[in-house]
């Protein structure tokens, strides 16, 4: 992956937004890349608004709340105006160039084909309702086709962590590990999942790239999920257009680095 | 023959009326029952010399350990008290068992309202350590406990199963919502179940075309299932609080071996002290309830409870000792002397730290006051410093009347502030207050506070001079052994102790007394130490006493200077030769600053014919004070004993201190006045070389008086600058001859004639030495001998009488009309 000039953070309605702009300007001040700010409406939500049984339940009191329209534009509107402000006030403490936009649209990577960028973060972690589970996200449904490299951040901030790369062959390697190693933390162990190929060439292609960093190759062992599970990496980096890309982005909730064609 | 004289040495008489010997003009030491050269063969003197019955009241009240026994040692300034209390106390309190310790802890159930903790003299520090140790290790054994593997399986079980409750539950619903074509949502604020296709919510137009019995099928799905959703989120609350509960009971499970196992230690230290065993029971449960504090780096909420420093967690400090009282090592009952006696110098104050533009404040900072340090022992306290700080007092009684110590503010006290603050446990007070005063205080408050008899039920008087017996002389000369050697001065010479003792009679005012100032002798011992020092001497002598006796008078003299020079330049007008009629000497004594000194005064008076009225001009113009004023009516009383029987007195008498500008008080002056008004009235004048000090009552006897020996002195520094020739002299009452205790120089101008101090007893004898004339006694019909005082009198106010009367007097049954007679 080339430095990157734009990257674009993708928030939502249920996204912690404060957390997620300043975690991406971090992001965008490696590389003194452009920052473009999308805060989606989710237009499932207006329309289950305008369904006659549309409501909400919520943790107050009264557990039940009739869901309009107008409230949904109000809160997302609120929603999007704190993004913008917090991409203001962090963007241009580090001297980024930012720019905001806000599009209505169903919550999917597949909606965000035609915002241009190099990078695409897109902001998944919810708040937390009740303890961990949250609901299916739409955002982990694999597009068609996947040009850019797109971060899909699930979990809230971990100061350190495993970067699990899965890997083909020593050529998935050159071609994955330095965006992981570029996302991921400094000090975060890097473990290569070797899906399928000749683990001793996948060894020598990661340790040239990242000599000095903790590093192991682990063979999937056939059930490439499981494998990645019991990893219980922090970051997951795929190829986009690996055969198992669609998979573990449905079957995992870690965050993942999607790595794109281009 | 004075029954003074039987006082004096064998040899000594003296007679009314004539000049005094000199050995009755200053008395000298007699220092033959005690056999040494200096002091330093003078054994130690404990005490004070004389004051036994001030001694016996102390001890008594030190003694008695009932309340309301407290003490009052009243007696003038520097007269040894606080000395002798000092050293009766000190046996005392050697005597009694040390008090117990006094902490304040922490108040589990109420954090306001700290507990106060009794243990016996020296436990009290071993706890605070104890604890401080505890939380210590608390601090490094508690995280260690949670970080052990066996800690986080069962808390990760814990943790899993509620998020298993969670998920089960909702992804149950999920499951289900899904199979029926509904999706759970995430709106901003909750959850939202709607119908939807291919991962997409339908929109209402589709919805809307669906055929009515699908539009109803999925209604009622949806209807089913946000029941069901919303069954699942009321039970959200309750999973959340049982897991809460889940891991605190973990947390006091695993807190529990900890604590117990490191309390059980300090338990074993204080397993004799009910007391303190229960606030461990207290600490060991609150540590449970706040482990997580432990984990967390103490920074948990503790009402009150400020974080004062960084490295105590705010919330340990709850576990700390406040040690209020330390008796460690203490062999008897405590003596404190509070220099400042504050409300909360008296009673404690409880402190603040500012946090955040806050003040906060928690038990740990209780300061001591002088009552807590004294408790079980005693507490000396000056009661003027008591009274003139503001509460004081009042704060003194409350806990006294109440046996106990409240450790509040003063605006607490007052009702000022309405704040939160401490309101620390009252501690039991078991002490004996003695305080020490001026006779003035002790009577002002015996008079106005109904409270202070109740409390301070003995009062030991001191006096402010005593007795010089040959055995309180030699009582004395220890006293001043016992000074020189506290104050590491030389020792001093025979000569130099009867010197020393002298001048104590001196001080005293009395040559049968010696003063009880111990610190004036002190000071006196200090300056002749002083000149010793200079003069490269071993042993303080009597020269040195003398010139340090000298040097005190000459710095203090300006005033008196002043005036004697006046006189010498006449200025101030006293004659000393001479004689004048209506015009006699008299003597006053000024004070300023401390030092009094004598001067004399001419006194005059004028007679005509008027009313009875004698005219005192001082009272007149309001200079005069009401004693004088007292004297002046009593001179109106002798005339008409003596004269005014069957005539009224038609006279108008005025009487002035001249040349006086300030205000005369004291009535040793009216025996001067009496002369002086009887030389008006007889015509006959008076000799100005003698100067005259006593008072007289209305029988014409002469009284003593104060001051007799700066009176003296005054005078005679006067004719001394003049001259001295044997004329002069001053008239006393004899009842002050044994006063006297003079200056070596006049004694000397005495002893050589050419000064002369005589004793007199009645008006006749002052008028006799004053005119060379005789008195008069008269006869049985009441008639003075012609040529005489009384007759020269008589006859002048029988004129007034003839004159003033409109018609001759009704006949009398006794002779009056000679001096009518005599007068026409």
């Amino acid at each position: 992956m080339s430095e990157p000039r734009r990257i674009v953070l993708v928030c939502e309605a249920t996204s912690d937004v404060r957390a997620a702009v300043e975690e991406t300007v971090m992001l965008a001040a490696r590389w003194h890349a452009a920052l473009h700010g999308v805060f989606i409406e989710d237009e499932n939500l207006f329309r289950l608004a305008r369904l006659p049984f549309g409501r909400q339940a919520t943790l107050s009191p009264s557990v039940h709340e009739p869901l309009n329209e107008e409230e949904i534009a109000s809160l997302s509107s609120a929603l999007g105006a704190a993004m913008r402000q917090a991409l203001e006030e962090m963007a241009g403490k580090q001297g980024l160039e930012w720019s905001f936009d806000v599009l209505r649209d169903l919550p999917r990577l597949a909606a965000l084909a035609e915002i241009e960028g190099d990078i695409l973060v897109v902001h998944d972690s919810a708040r937390p309702f009740s303890g961990e589970w949250q609901p299916r996200s739409a955002w982990s449904e694999m597009p068609e086709e996947v040009a850019r490299t797109i971060l899909l951040r699930r979990q809230p901030p971990r100061a350190r962590g495993l970067v699990a790369v899965v890997a083909e062959s020593a050529a998935d390697v050159e071609r994955l590990l330095p965006p992981a190693l570029d996302v991921a933390g400094g000090e975060d162990e890097i473990a290569i999942v070797l899906a399928d190929d000749d683990a001793d060439a996948v060894r020598a292609a990661a340790t040239s790239l990242a000599a000095t960093r903790p590093l192991r190759v682990e063979a999937a062992g056939g059930d490439l999920l499981r494998r990645v599970e019991r990893l219980d990496p922090s970051l997951l980096v795929v190829a986009a257009d690996s055969p198992g890309a669609r998979d573990l982005l449905a079957g995992t909730r870690c965050d993942v680095l999607l790595v794109g064609a281009e | 023959m004075n029954d003074l004289a039987r006082s004096q040495p064998p040899a000594a008489a003296w007679q009314a009326g004539e000049p005094l010997p000199p050995q009755f003009l200053r008395r000298a030491s007699d220092l033959s029952s005690i056999d040494f050269a200096t002091t330093e063969e003078l054994p130690e003197l404990p005490g004070l010399v004389g004051q036994e019955r001030a001694v016996d009241a102390v001890r008594l009240g030190i003694a008695m350990r009932r309340r309301g026994f407290n003490v009052f040692v009243l007696g003038p300034a520097g007269a040894g008290k606080h000395t002798l209390i000092e050293e009766l106390l000190e046996a005392q309190a050697a005597r009694e068992p040390a008090p117990p310790d006094w902490c304040y802890v922490n108040n589990f159930s109420d954090a306001r309202r700290p507990r106060c903790l009794r243990l016996p003299a020296g436990r009290a520090v071993p706890l605070r350590e104890a604890m401080k140790r505890l939380v210590a290790e608390l601090r490094i054994a508690l995280p260690a406990a949670f970080e052990r593997e066996e800690y986080r399986a069962r808390r990760e079980v814990i943790d899993q199963q509620f998020k298993h409750r969670n998920e089960e539950a909702f992804g149950a619903l999920q499951r289900k919502a899904e199979e029926k074509g509904i999706g759970v949502l995430r709106t901003p604020v909750g959850l939202a179940l709607a119908p939807v296709h291919e991962g997409e919510v339908i929109p209402p137009e589709t919805f809307n075309r669906l055929p009515p019995a699908e539009r109803q099928r999925i209604t009622a799905d949806m209807e089913a299932l946000q029941a069901e959703l919303e069954a699942v989120i009321r039970r959200i609350p309750e999973w959340e609080r049982e897991h809460r509960e889940a891991v605190r009971q973990l947390n006091r499970d695993t807190t529990a071996v900890v604590v117990g196992h490191l309390l059980q230690e300090v338990r074993a230290g204080f397993a004799d002290l009910p007391e303190v065993v229960a606030h461990l029971e207290q600490v060991e449960r609150d540590i449970l309830e706040h482990a997580d504090d432990f984990i967390s780096d103490g920074r948990g909420d503790g009402a009150m409870m400020p974080a004062p420093a960084a490295e105590d967690g705010a919330s340990f400090r709850r576990y700390q000792v406040n040690v209020l009282v330390d008796n460690t090592g203490r062999t008897g009952a405590p003596i404190v002397y509070e220099d400042h006696p504050t409300h909360q110098n008296i009673v404690g104050r409880v402190e603040h730290l500012a946090r955040f533009g806050a003040l906060v404040t928690d038990f740990n900072l209780v300061v001591a006051g002088a009552l807590h340090k004294a408790n079980g022992g005693y507490l000396v306290l000056d009661a003027q410093r008591v009274l003139t700080t503001s509460f004081t007092w009042e704060s003194l009684k409350r806990a006294l009347r109440a046996g106990e110590i409240r450790t509040e503010s003063l605006e607490q006290l007052l009702s000022l502030a309405s704040t939160v603050s401490l309101d620390p446990e009252p501690i039991p007070l078991e002490v004996k207050v003695v305080l020490i005063g001026s006779p003035l205080i002790y009577y002002l408050l015996s008079a106005y506070d109904p409270d202070f008899a109740e409390l301070f039920k003995i009062a030991a008087e001191f006096d402010d001079r005593v007795d010089r017996t040959a055995d309180n002389t030699a009582l004395y000369a220890r006293l001043i052994a016992s000074a020189a050697r506290r104050a590491k001065l030389r020792p001093l010479d025979r000569a130099a102790v009867a010197r020393v003792i002298e001048e104590a009679a001196r001080q005293a005012d009395d040559a049968a007394k010696l003063t009880a100032q111990l610190r004036s002798v002190s000071d006196l011992l200090q300056e002749a130490d002083h000149l010793a020092a200079a003069g490269a001497k071993t042993v303080i002598g009597a020269v040195e006493i003398e010139a340090a006796v000298t040097a005190r008078r000459r710095r203090s003299d300006r005033i008196y200077r002043r005036l004697q020079e006046e006189v010498a330049r006449n200025t101030l007008h006293i004659e000393t030769a001479g004689a004048r009629v209506g015009q006699v000497n008299g003597l006053s004594v000024i004070t300023l600053g401390g030092v009094s000194f004598g001067h004399p005064s001419r006194i005059t008076a004028q007679v005509r014919l008027g009313k009875g009225e004698l005219i005192d001009i001082e009272r007149e113009v309001a200079l005069g004070g009401p004693i004088h004023s007292k004297g002046v009516l009593i001179l109106a009383g002798f005339l008409g004993g003596r004269f005014g029987r069957d005539n009224p007195l038609s006279l108008t008498a005025s009487l002035v201190f001249e040349q006086s500008y300030g205000g005369v008080e004291g009535d040793s002056a009216s025996a001067a006045e009496l002369f002086t008004l009887l030389s008006a009235l007889s015509g006959v004048p008076i000799r100005q070389s003698l100067a005259v000090t006593g008072s007289v009552d209305q029988h014409g006897r002469i009284q003593a008086i104060g001051g007799v020996n700066e009176k003296i002195e005054g005078f005679f520094d006067v004719c001394h600058g003049r001259g001295l020739t044997g004329e002069q002299g001053v008239l006393i009452p004899s009842s002050n001859v044994q006063h006297l205790m003079l200056r070596q120089d006049v004694v000397e101008a005495a002893a050589s004639g050419r000064f002369r101090i005589v004793a007199i007893d009645t008006v006749d004898q002052g008028m006799e030495l004053l005119t060379g004339v005789p008195a008069g006694e008269p006869d049985l019909a009441g008639q003075y001998p012609p040529e005489t005082i009384n007759r020269r009198v008589a006859m002048r106010l029988a004129a007034f009488a003839k004159r003033a009367a409109p018609l001759p007097p009704a006949r009398s049954a006794r002779r009056k009309v000679n001096y009518e007679e005599e007068n026409e």
